[in-house]
């Protein structure tokens, strides 16, 4: 058995070398789905806790509790507290960062004792924090030695530097507590010893700041534990808080799951339930399933065409092979072998290619993974910040079902073959009629339903954004209504093509040559043969079209999106410093900083103030009030900084800033003023800032789209339903509003020359001693959006699936005309010997190319555009965020177009050069001796 | 001034085998003459198939002359050939060899075109006449697929007339046929002969047939053993 099985794989080795790379393809595309994923969601997870500790300030993983002994006898809740941190690192399964333990007696107050004139009675808490010596320096006096207390009985504490400063004590001071006494009913004495303050590598140990510890008198928490716990607990009220941080960018994606769950058993049924407050990391990754849900479910649907592409692709493959075994099956099967040894014959030696074809595929599909990851557009990469990839338990249960379906596909059409004998092969020989899809108008039918979806999702345009927002994720029905478009067009394609063919050969038909006669008849009569191959060629075409549509559209959208929304390259807003009146008063005058200084920076090309005021308001017609977006900007600087494509205004917006320009207490306002608030050009408006200054002015003129401004918000209510909201905007001359209400924070906004480096920018800022309130930095709000995992894998799973539909195409365009030249080389044989030319038969190879490869791939174009046209506008709502601001729009870009023409060609044309190099190889006599045999 | 279509002289014909050299003709002569019915017979690996090519200009002597209808084959070019070939001669081979994509009627009309008549009602009549001598004007429309192995020999037989080429070359035309039907085909042939003038040259080892011929040419091992 195993000797004719390899027999047989040797002698059909082209085939089997196409099954093969069909099955590896197929592999390392499924495979490549969970890899890519479980290294997407990790790299997630990390920027989603990241970007917790840059807008929080906080560490994420930490979990917080606290309690009260409340005098119990015998400090069962402190032990038991004692030893929550261990036990909840190990039960969590995560690496302890740092525990922040600290116990103290409740508020008392003690006196000096040295009577000092001015000293008050000081009102202070007796506490311990675990580990402080480790993540504290003493910046004065000494640390509390090691026993903890003096000699005379005095216990050694240390202070912060608020606490020096509010409380006023001094190094070396004694004091005793009027009230507070020790579990022997004795006096209980305290000398400060020496002030602390954070060390620079203590991280995020300090969940109380040092700066907040002014009430605290930090004492040995050995001296603590035994004055105050254990026997002598039932005396005490010990407030006791604890932190547990932890490392998150050891949690994996893989972990989350388990987290969620640990975490939900200590809050909700562990004895510890009533003393932790719920964490913070909760919401992170609460949000980070809202994103992963959303993701995984558009990238499965990407990927569906692919992979149903691949698997029609074995079984055309598989399909061929034993149309070219056909003889030598009807052969066994009448020397009396069963139609199951010729189903198990085949189903080793698939078993067997599909074996070679996953241990091959895994490899390939953990790169395919890395490529997926580093997708920048659409065939377009990045490889700067690649994804760790590894295997996990999911990627081999992926990659068994792949093998479960090339195996399959492989298998399947042996059952049909291994019935046929001689008799009905001679039979069957006949002319195919029509297929069973055209017979039962499955084109007719997959339009009708795609089209209906359609209509249907077109209509509902609205809803399905809302829905996206939502956290849902692609509706499936849209993604597979284009999916079933192109299918049903190109099937229309295919039942139009043969008259098409017939039409040209009608209107030509006493000029075409003998060469073109029989091609012209050949495609006629015998076309349908073609059909699997054409569709494949046309499904390549309009899907790719359509792909990368699809992925520019939504990558440059999103990109425009960020750059509008980010206003100019950097945004600095420093910290202005009020100035009180001698009654503490805030005047709403500042301490203006330096301007000039910005002169010094020199990656800035250009920079300029800005005023930006979120909170202004104007009053409507009927004493409501609407926020409104006040800007103050200096028009000439402003406009050589900031950029608005020409589209999405009526004029070009350097036009709206020369109107602004010319008129000194001007006001340019967002549409909505005019269309919603009934403004018009030349009207008088006054608007209220956030000081309550009014400044009055003249419209100048209604804009759409403005840097920075975006005209309606949408987002999600508590309740999880969405909401858009207008927003309003109004700018103004910069000294006008300056002179009209008074200085106001104004923002810096520059644009920076080409090739400047944030750190310059960062170090600058930091040697200037600059306090930051806003800063905004465009280069990394886009690295932000280009590392999207939902952008990046859908140009991902975009990009290959494209370029895995290329190779196919090739090898199966290829295969299909070496197959078909094969069996016709008889026939090729007699034409030459009846005194064809080579040319003519060239001429009939060219003719027939044209009408099933050029014509598959016209219709291939033109399905695509349409489709695009169609579904990019629906399809992009599913990638609509709440910060789309500027209208969508369908994005082609030529280069995209040409990357795929050139790619076709290529495969034409080495497929035509092939087909020459056999035509060459082919001796005329020696194809008719083929014959005689 | 004699009126011979085929004029061989000497014809050897020497193949390059592994190991050596096999000579598959060895001075063979042979003349035809206009409105003969030819057959070429012997044993197989006598050599007639290997002359047949050389006579149909697709392959070339080592040494020795041929002409056909006057015209010397050596130094022709390839492209002469082919369009001797489409014009002067006609082919029927032994196994199937009509386009599977084109019906009766259509693959007669084919060598037609092949040999550069126009399309005309005079030339669709010449496809029935065509099919009509061998037999098969109702069968014009059918496809090969659907046509018995006699009745598509037949059809490649009316599609080497219709163009009118001065020589038809046979080769084992009757190899796959019963005998009723091979006889059928041989006279075929013999007509052909006597109403348009054609010469056939035919190759068989069935020696039923040779009766009907009006030349015989015999070979073995490469020699003529006749004439």
């Amino acid at each position: 058995m195993l000797g004719i099985m390899l027999e047989k794989l040797w002698h059909k080795k082209w085939m089997n070398v196409c099954l093969l790379l069909g099955c590896i393809l197929l592999t390392a595309t499924v495979v490549s789905f969970p890899i890519y994923r479980t290294a997407a969601y990790n790299r997630m997870l990390t920027d989603e806790f990241e970007s917790f500790i840059v807008s929080e300030g906080k560490w994420p993983a930490l979990v917080t509790g606290n309690t009260s002994s409340m005098k119990e006898a015998g400090g069962k809740t402190l032990s038991r507290m004692e030893a929550f941190p261990d036990g909840f690192y190990e039960y969590m399964g995560v690496d302890k960062v740092d525990t922040f333990f600290i116990m103290n007696l409740a508020s008392a107050t003690m006196s000096s004792d040295t009577k000092r004139g001015e000293a008050q009675q000081l009102s202070v808490k007796l506490a311990s924090v675990d580990d402080i010596l480790e993540h504290a320096n003493i910046i004065y006096g000494e640390p509390f030695s090691e026993t903890g207390i003096t000699d005379d009985g005095y216990i050694e504490v240390i202070v912060s530097q608020s606490a020096l400063i509010s409380k006023g004590v001094l190094i070396g001071e004694k004091f005793t507590f009027d009230d507070l006494r020790q579990a022997d009913r004795s006096q209980l004495k305290v000398v400060v010893v020496g002030v602390f303050d954070a060390s620079e590598d203590s991280g995020y140990f300090w969940q109380i700041k040092p700066e907040k510890m002014d009430e605290y008198l930090l004492c040995n928490p050995a001296v603590f534990r035994e004055k105050f716990t254990g026997d002598n607990a039932g005396k005490f009220n010990i407030k006791l808080t604890f932190t547990c941080l932890f490392d998150y960018s050891k949690i994996k994606a893989s972990d989350v799951k388990t987290l969620v769950k640990n975490t939900e058993y200590y809050l909700n049924e562990s004895p510890y339930r009533k003393v932790l407050d719920k964490p913070q990391y909760m919401k992170v990754i609460d949000e980070y399933n809202i994103k992963v849900s959303r993701i995984s479910a558009t990238l499965i649907i990407l990927q569906v065409p692919v992979l149903a592409m691949l698997a029609a692709f074995l079984l055309m493959i598989s399909g061929q092979m034993y149309e070219m075994e056909k003889n030598e099956i009807s052969v066994i099967k009448s020397r009396g072998s069963s139609s199951f040894q010729i189903i198990r014959l085949y189903f080793y030696q698939g078993l067997l290619i599909t074996l070679v074809g996953t241990v091959v595929g895994l490899p390939i599909g953990a790169f395919f993974a890395k490529i997926l990851g580093s997708t920048r557009n659409f065939l377009e990469f990045n490889f700067s910040r690649a994804l760790n990839v590894a295997y996990t338990k999911e990627t081999f249960i992926y990659a068994l079902s792949a093998m479960g379906v090339c195996l399959l596909s492989i298998t399947i059409p042996s059952i049909k073959h291994s019935r046929v004998t001689i008799v009905n092969l001679k039979q069957s020989k006949a002319l195919k009629r029509k297929s069973l899809w055209e017979k039962l108008f499955v084109d007719i039918l997959l339009l009708g339903v795609s089209l209906y979806g359609y209509y249907s999702f077109n209509k509902n345009m609205k809803d399905l954004s809302n829905a996206v927002m939502a956290g849902e994720s692609l509706d499936p029905l849209l993604y597979f209504s284009s999916s079933l478009f192109i299918v049903g067009a190109g099937l229309f394609f295919l039942r139009m093509q043969p008259y098409i063919v017939k039409l040209i050969y009608t209107i030509g038909k006493n000029k075409w040559g003998p060469a073109s006669h029989v091609s012209f008849m050949e495609n006629i009569k015998n076309g349908r043969k073609q059909q699997l191959i054409m569709l494949f060629l046309i499904m390549t075409v309009s899907l790719g079209m359509y792909h990368a549509a699809v992925a520019r559209t939504i990558l440059s959208n999103a990109i425009e999106n960020t750059e509008y929304l980010s206003g100019s390259d950097v945004i600095l807003k420093e910290n202005w410093t009020e100035i009180v009146d001698r009654h503490g008063i805030y005047t709403g005058e500042y301490i203006v900083p330096d301007y000039s200084k910005y002169n010094t920076l020199d990656i800035a090309e250009k920079f300029t103030r800005v005023v930006s005021d979120e909170e202004a308001t104007v009053n409507g017609s009927s004493n409501d009030k609407y926020t409104v977006h006040l800007m103050g900007i200096h028009t000439k600087e402003f406009g050589s900084i900031t950029w608005v494509d020409a589209d999405y205004n009526h004029k070009h917006y350097y036009e709206y800033l020369n109107e602004l320009a010319k008129v000194e207490d001007g006001i340019l306002l967002s549409s909505n003023f005019n269309t919603k608030l009934g403004y018009n050009v030349g009207d008088s408006i006054t608007i209220t800032n956030s000081k309550k200054k009014a400044v009055s002015g003249k419209v100048v003129g209604f804009i759409d789209y403005f840097p920075c401004y975006a005209p309606v918000e949408n987002g999600l209510n508590p309740d999880g339903t969405a909401f858009s909201k207008e927003n309003y905007l109004a700018v103004a001359h910069f000294d006008y509003l300056n002179k009209k209400c008074g200085t106001f924070p104004y923002e810096v906004w520059m644009k920076l020359k080409p090739g400047a480096s944030q750190n310059e920018l960062i170090k600058w800022i930091d040697s200037n001693k600059i306090s930051l309130k806003k800063y905004v930095n465009a280069g990394d709000r886009m690295n932000v959006t280009l590392e999207d995992p939902l952008l990046q894998g859908t140009n991902g799973v975009l990009t290959m699936g494209f370029v895995v539909t290329i190779i196919l195409c090739a090898v199966g365009y290829l295969i299909y005309w070496v197959m078909s030249i094969r069996e016709r080389e008889l026939i090729f044989g007699v034409l030459r010997a009846t005194g064809f030319h080579k040319g003519e038969i060239f001429h009939l190879l060219i003719n027939e190319q044209v009408f099933s490869g050029v014509f598959s791939i016209l219709a291939g174009i033109g399905i695509g555009k349409l489709t695009s046209k169609m579904f990019v506008p629906i399809l992009q709502q599913a990638y609509a965020s709440k910060d789309q601001a500027l209208p969508m729009k369908l994005i082609t870009v030529a280069s995209d177009m040409y990357r795929l023409y050139g790619v076709i060609a290529l495969v034409m044309i080495v497929s035509m050069c092939v087909l020459v190099g056999i035509l060459f190889k082919m001796n005329v006599t020696k194809a008719l001796k083929l014959g005689e045999e | 001034m004699s009126n011979l279509v085929i004029d061989a002289e000497k014809i050897t014909r020497v193949f390059p085998v592994p190991g050596g050299e096999f000579t598959a003709l060895k001075g063979v002569d042979a003349k035809v003459e206009a409105g003969t019915f030819c057959i070429l017979r012997g044993r197989s690996g006598s050599g007639k198939t290997t002359l047949m090519n050389i006579i149909g200009t697709l392959d070339d002597p080592t040494s020795g002359t041929v002409s056909i209808g006057g015209k010397p084959i050596k130094g022709m070019s390839t492209y002469d050939r082919e369009e001797l070939r489409r014009k002067e001669l006609g082919f029927v081979f032994q196994s199937v060899s009509l386009i599977p994509s084109l019906n009766a009627f259509q693959n007669v009309e084919f060598s037609m075109r092949m040999a550069g008549i126009k399309p005309s009602k005079e030339r669709d009549k010449r496809v029935e006449d065509c099919l009509r001598m061998v037999g098969l004007a109702n069968r014009m429309n059918h496809m090969p697929a659907e046509m018995s192995g006699g009745e598509q020999q037949r059809v490649a037989i009316a599609r080497s007339i219709a163009h009118s080429p001065k020589l038809i070359l046979a080769d084992e035309p009757t190899a796959e046929l019963d005998s009723q039907m091979a006889a059928k085909v041989t006279e075929i042939f013999k007509e052909m002969t006597r109403k348009e003038g054609i010469t056939v040259l035919m190759t068989t080892h069935d020696v039923g047939l040779m009766g009907a011929a009006d030349e015989i040419i015999e070979l073995e091992n490469g020699e003529r053993i006749n004439g």
